[in-house]
């Protein structure tokens, strides 16, 4: 069969969209708008799940807390050269951090030494972090610098432990595409944090473990459970697991509330695959009466399927994506984030999830394609003149 | 002698058969058309004119019976098959038309052919010409809702013609035009029949089965024919 059969059925498939413009660019609009919230949720989930995880990933395998009666204390930095003894073990560090409450913009602080793992991640950072050796220089997140008006050269006051103030002054300020995690930062040298916190002498806040097999870490922990049973060995699988659960919360919570649209979009899809109105079924009856077979209906209403559900899927899906990786999600950022006074400045790096893509897509597209389908199958197997004496 | 175009024998045609609104609209019909006839199927309402023409233009198949078009049995052909023919040797005028709103006039009558082989510059082109030879021309390119009675019956005349069709199938089409369009209507027939098309006509319009030159008149009531007149 030639080619200009399909051109043809096609050529004619478009007029016929184009004289129901109101209801088909009504469709459309639907569509387009459950796949926009449905692909921006996605999109952002992702898009933080994949942060976390790299960022996370970076730091070490294990961290050791000391608990007391419950609760985190601070944890003697002797454990370490006992941590370090068990086979396996590659390397124990002590890490200094803390949060810290500024009255003044009403906001929590991360504070983290610059030995500690962020360096890592200074793919992030604009300026430069403290040196080593350097007293009284802090790098600070961009929520920070934006709150308290402040930039490289700025000078910035904290309250430490002993109630007296300490002037930082600011020589690197983390401008990241991604600022998950660095928004509300601040880093400073060893020694500075842990005068500020007032850290006792020979005490961290926790222990970073390194270990030379990431899949003994577990059996490492329970061994460090055993040797030290005042401690709590927190595996990096665990914290990625709490991100992914709560991301996986608060996108099933926005789901939620856009429920009314995807509720919306079902009933609009069944209205469709439950029946044709009475000018359709004419319409099918006329067209198979003058020469059209069964075949041709078919192949005009899927390419009536077609053409409005991947268009749909299309504007949905690149909205959700400059929605989400160009306007810093402004719909509903806030509720995925976190509530807090400094948001992360939403310019998030696009990991995008093909197999979601897919997914999404098979589950919107087809469904929508079979709906438009089988009701006109229904009314083009049955006799013209059937169809037209109604 | 002039060879038999369509034969019917004992054709009839059931509706929702053994079910409780079962209705017999056909009963026991046997008819020959020749090849060139002006033939007109008269009857009130309800007498099964309209049925009998979907049964002869193969849009349904009959109950029991034979149809024979053009030499072949086609009434137990399988859809694909009833299709093709619709295609190839009918043209259909309808009641009311049925035109299909919201496209031009050029659009309609280009839509029997749309899905063949052929291409559309020369599908319209081929359109083109038929609306010239009917004066409707300067309507090409205009929506059919807004065109009067009479351009929407040439429209639909131009669409039975596109696929040059051997035999011209009408139901009732001067059942809403005035007499002056009923005039002219019947005026394009006549050219047809003059071309060598066939003719068939369900009307219970006097004025279609009282002009001259018709050749066949099948007279029907409740589904049966009652009467069949030839002028030879």
């Amino acid at each position: 069969m030639s080619i200009n059969r399909h051109i043809n059925v096609l050529d004619y498939t478009l007029q016929s969209l184009l004289r129901r413009k109101f209801k088909n660019a009504g469709i459309v609009l639907v569509f387009s708008f459950v796949i926009f919230i449905t692909g921006s949720i996605l999109f952002l989930t992702y898009s933080f799940k994949r942060e976390a995880f790299l960022i996370l990933n970076s730091s070490p395998e294990l961290l050791v807390q000391r608990m007391m009666a419950g609760r985190h204390e601070l944890i003697p930095v002797t454990i370490a050269g006992e941590i370090k003894r068990i086979p396996g073990v590659a390397k124990v560090e002590p890490r200094y951090w803390g949060y810290y409450y500024d009255s003044l913009v009403k906001a929590n602080y991360t504070i983290l030494s610059s030995a500690d793992p962020i360096s890592a991640n200074n793919r992030l950072l604009k300026g430069r972090l403290p040196f080593a050796d350097e007293h009284n220089t802090v790098a600070i997140g961009r929520g920070i610098s934006e709150a308290r008006f402040i930039g490289p050269g700025s000078g910035i006051s904290l309250q430490g432990a002993d109630g007296g103030y300490h002037d930082l002054k600011v020589v690197g300020v983390f401008e990241a595409d991604s600022e998950l995690l660095t928004s509300d930062l601040i880093v400073l040298n060893q020694t500075d944090i842990i005068k500020l916190f007032g850290i006792p002498e020979g005490m961290a806040t926790d222990l970073a473990v390194d270990v030379h097999n990431e899949n003994e870490a577990p059996v490492i922990a329970r061994k460090i459970r055993e040797y030290f049973p005042d401690t709590r060995p927190i595996l990096r699988d665990e914290i990625i697991r709490t991100y992914d659960a709560v991301f996986g919360w608060r996108s099933g919570l926005i789901l939620t509330l856009f429920a009314g649209a995807l509720v919306a979009f079902i009933i609009l899809a069944w209205d469709k695959a439950t029946g044709l109105s009475a000018d359709e079924k004419k319409e099918i009856g006329i067209l198979k009466a003058i020469g059209w077979e069964t075949s041709d209906i078919l192949e005009m209403k899927f390419w009536e399927g077609f053409v409005i559900s991947v268009s749909s899927f299309l504007i949905g899906i690149i909205s959700a994506h400059l929605h989400v990786f160009f306007w810093g999600a402004s719909l509903f950022g806030p509720a995925l984030k976190g509530w807090s006074v400094i948001y992360p400045d939403f310019r998030l790096v696009p990991f995008i999830n093909p197999y979601q893509i897919a997914t999404l897509m098979t589950l919107t597209v087809i469904p929508y394609i079979a709906s438009t389908i089988i009701p006109s199958w229904k009314a083009s197997v049955t006799d013209p003149d059937e169809v037209m004496r109604g | 002698m002039t060879e038999d175009i369509i034969r019917t024998e004992n054709v009839t045609k059931y509706y929702n058969k053994g079910k409780i609104n079962e209705a017999l609209a056909v009963n026991d019909v046997t008819l020959t058309v020749r090849h060139g006839d002006f033939a007109v199927l008269k009857g009130p309402s309800g007498s099964g004119k309209t049925t009998l023409l979907s049964l002869i233009g193969c849009m349904t198949r009959p109950t029991s019976g034979s149809i024979n078009v053009k030499g072949r049995d086609v009434s137990h052909l399988p859809e694909r098959f009833l299709t093709d023919l619709r295609r190839k040797i009918f043209g259909f005028i309808f009641q009311q038309f049925h035109l299909i709103q919201g496209i031009n006039v050029l659009q309609n009558v280009m839509l029997p052919l749309y899905p063949t082989d052929i291409s559309i510059s020369r599908l319209k082109t081929r359109a083109e010409g038929i609306l010239e030879s009917l004066g409707m021309s300067k309507r090409r390119a205009f929506p059919v809702q807004g065109l009067s009675g009479g351009e929407q019956q040439r429209t639909a005349i131009a669409r039975a013609l596109i696929n040059d069709p051997d035999i011209i199938l009408a139901d009732e089409p001067t059942a809403h035009l005035d007499t002056a369009l009923s005039v002219e209507f019947m005026d394009i027939m006549r050219t047809f029949r003059d071309k060598g098309k066939t003719i068939i006509i369900a009307t219970h319009d006097p004025l279609v089965f009282e002009s001259g030159d018709i050749d066949l008149i099948v007279e029907m009531r409740d589904g049966s024919v009652t009467r069949v007149l030839r002028n030879d």
